[in-house]
């Protein structure tokens, strides 16, 4: 490691007026703090009392335009005319404007490549007015989108997809600039099928990470991406009636799935498999190579026949590393818990939380198997602890003697040898 | 069983499989060799440091497996620093450095994030000036230059 690749992993520790200090310290610095400063810029919504409001600089935009190369993410949480503003701005900044002098800069619709690097957006808007987004397919190198929308907006039933801000940006969508590049994209809005019926995302043949939020309807389209698509995050709770479908069983690459909801019942439809075939006493599946499977909720019900289904796909899937259960619902005595949950901002995220150590059942039972993380456990009792959930009442006693007379009754003892 | 590590300097450190596992490029060539009573060698640590590096593996020889981190947060937090982990860190610069590079070297994750944290927190909240004087750096910039930088990143500057 070079001195300057040490500089560059302490720059991800320093907040911007640090790495403003460290541009002024030596030329030495400036190569890489410099770099660092415009590598992933945030812009917030003034009202936001977590972090400035820095993009109102009269020397921001010309700065922005400068070191446009360096840009490999950009973080937008603003309003509508905001976005404009600062867009305008770094776009007069270019040399056919700036040699107009006294000029008021005007957005232009010239194809001036503004962030020719930038891997990375982040949009939200928070108003209801549509920003111009003609700036984005100027992006070549774009591998991650997100368009994400204030909540308490976008969430109301009577907002009309096709009137709304988004339309901009399936308008944008719907030019097939990135398909090449695009890996990531989230989109949380229920509109998507517009996204979907625009056909943009047939042609991304690169995309790996699709976050959809929620989804009803749109199964068939997603088969496009199964020669393809590695993590899936359905965390929405319409989604799981969308994830109970044979499709799921056809993404043959997927190594990553976040689900919201696991019940057992509805698992006996769900083939996590290519060629699923589900019979009492014989099991003909192909496993998908499935590396992480985060659980939001798993519905649980006490007698262990009924979960039968759900523990011969776990038992089935050798490729498994970790495995994470957020939050165990139990349906003793007939009646699930409600259970309120929310979905974070970032697609198809795993935890960066330290997973525990495989117990050595599931090293045996998984051979590649790296760690595991469980969440609370709800019964009518309420919630329990989380020490308690962990060990105690599920992975260390229900899911082994579960998964045990699975493997014994349905594959053989043998298939617990490692 | 214990593995036997070799020093830049020729130093054998015999240490537990457990903890020279914490480092991946150990764990690495344990695989790939397989069952072997041979000594590793590490031609770019010194005694000095490995020693350190075995002390923080020791001490840290049951963390849980860190689950590689894929978060889209640009900045990372310099202030969550284990107290022991601190007081570790509590060397002189260059051994600050070379704990650094080894652990780069060794790939051991944890000891490279707390070694950058240690160098983020001499650095927060310094002038320039303060900067160069915690590292010992000659300011090799013109004043025109100064002022050009001073000006095109004003933007960021605390206010």
């Amino acid at each position: 490691m070079e001195v300057a690749e040490i500089q560059i992993q302490v720059a991800k520790y320093l907040r911007l007026p640090d790495l403003f200090s460290c541009t002024l310290v030596s030329r030495n610095f400036y190569s890489v703090f410099n770099r660092e400063l415009y590598r992933n810029l945030t812009f917030t919504h003034s009202s936001s009392k977590t972090s400035p409001n820095r993009w109102y600089h009269p020397q921001l935009a010309s700065s922005i335009y400068l070191h446009r190369a360096h840009i490999r993410s950009l973080r937008l949480h603003l309003l509508a005319s905001q976005l404009d503003r600062l867009l305008c701005e770094i776009e007069g900044c270019a040399p056919k404007d700036a040699d107009k002098k006294g000029k008021k800069p005007q957005r232009t619709t010239s194809k001036t490549i503004l962030f020719p690097d930038l891997e990375s957006i982040s949009l939200t808007v928070f108003d209801d007015r549509s920003p111009q987004l003609n700036w984005l397919v100027h992006c070549p190198r774009l591998q991650s989108l997100n368009l994400l929308n204030a909540p308490d907006s976008w969430r109301k039933e009577d907002v009309d997809p096709l009137i709304s801000p988004i339309t901009s940006m399936f308008d944008i969508l719907a030019l097939p600039f990135w398909t090449t590049t695009l890996t990531h994209l989230r989109i949380s809005h229920g509109a998507l099928s517009s996204v979907l019926e625009s056909q943009i995302l047939h042609q991304c043949s690169v995309l790996t990470d699709l976050t959809v939020l929620p989804v009803d309807t749109t199964t068939p389209v997603l088969q496009d991406f199964k020669a393809s698509l590695r993590n899936l995050d359905v965390s929405e709770k319409k989604a799981h009636a969308w994830v109970i479908q044979p499709v799921l069983g056809t993404f043959t690459k997927l190594e990553t799935v976040i689900i919201s909801e696991f019940p057992v019942l509805n698992l006996m439809s769900v083939p996590w498999y290519r060629e699923a075939e589900i019979k009492d006493g014989g099991v003909k599946w192909s496993c998908l190579g499935l590396k992480r499977l985060h659980i939001k909720i798993l519905e649980w019900n006490s007698q262990a026949d009924k979960n039968r289904h759900l523990m011969v796909q776990l038992a089935e899937l050798t490729e498994l590393e970790f495995l994470e259960i957020e939050t165990m619902r139990c349906d003793r005595g007939g009646t699930i818990v409600a259970h309120n949950y929310s979905w974070k901002e970032d697609p198809c995220k795993w935890n960066d939380d330290p997973c525990d150590e495989p117990l050595p059942w599931m090293n045996a039972m998984w051979p590649k198997f790296k760690g595991y993380k469980s969440g609370g456990w709800e019964s009518r009792q309420g919630k329990k602890s989380l020490q308690q959930a962990r060990h105690d009442l599920f992975f260390n006693c229900t899911l082994q003697s579960a998964l045990e007379v699975v493997l014994d009754n349905y594959l053989g003892s043998a298939a617990r040898t490692p | 069983m214990p593995v036997t590590l070799t020093s830049l300097d020729n130093q054998e450190f015999k240490v537990d499989k457990e903890v020279a596992e914490r480092s991946i490029l150990i764990k690495n060539m344990i695989e790939d060799v397989g069952e072997s009573d041979a000594p590793i060698p590490l031609p770019n640590v010194s005694a000095a440091v490995l020693t350190k590096v075995i002390e923080y593996c020791e001490h840290h020889r049951n963390d849980p497996v860190q689950v590689q981190d894929e978060t889209d947060d640009p900045r990372k937090r310099s202030n969550d620093i284990e107290e022991w982990d601190m007081k570790f860190m509590q060397v002189d610069q260059e051994m600050l450095f070379e704990i650094i590079l080894a652990a780069n070297y060794l790939d051991i994750k944890p000891l490279l994030d707390v070694g950058c944290k240690t160098v983020a927190n001499i650095i927060k909240g310094k002038t320039p000036e303060e900067i160069r004087k915690a590292f010992n750096i000659v300011n090799d910039f013109t004043p025109e230059e100064e002022a050009q930088i001073k000006k095109e990143n004003e933007w960021a500057e605390d206010r």
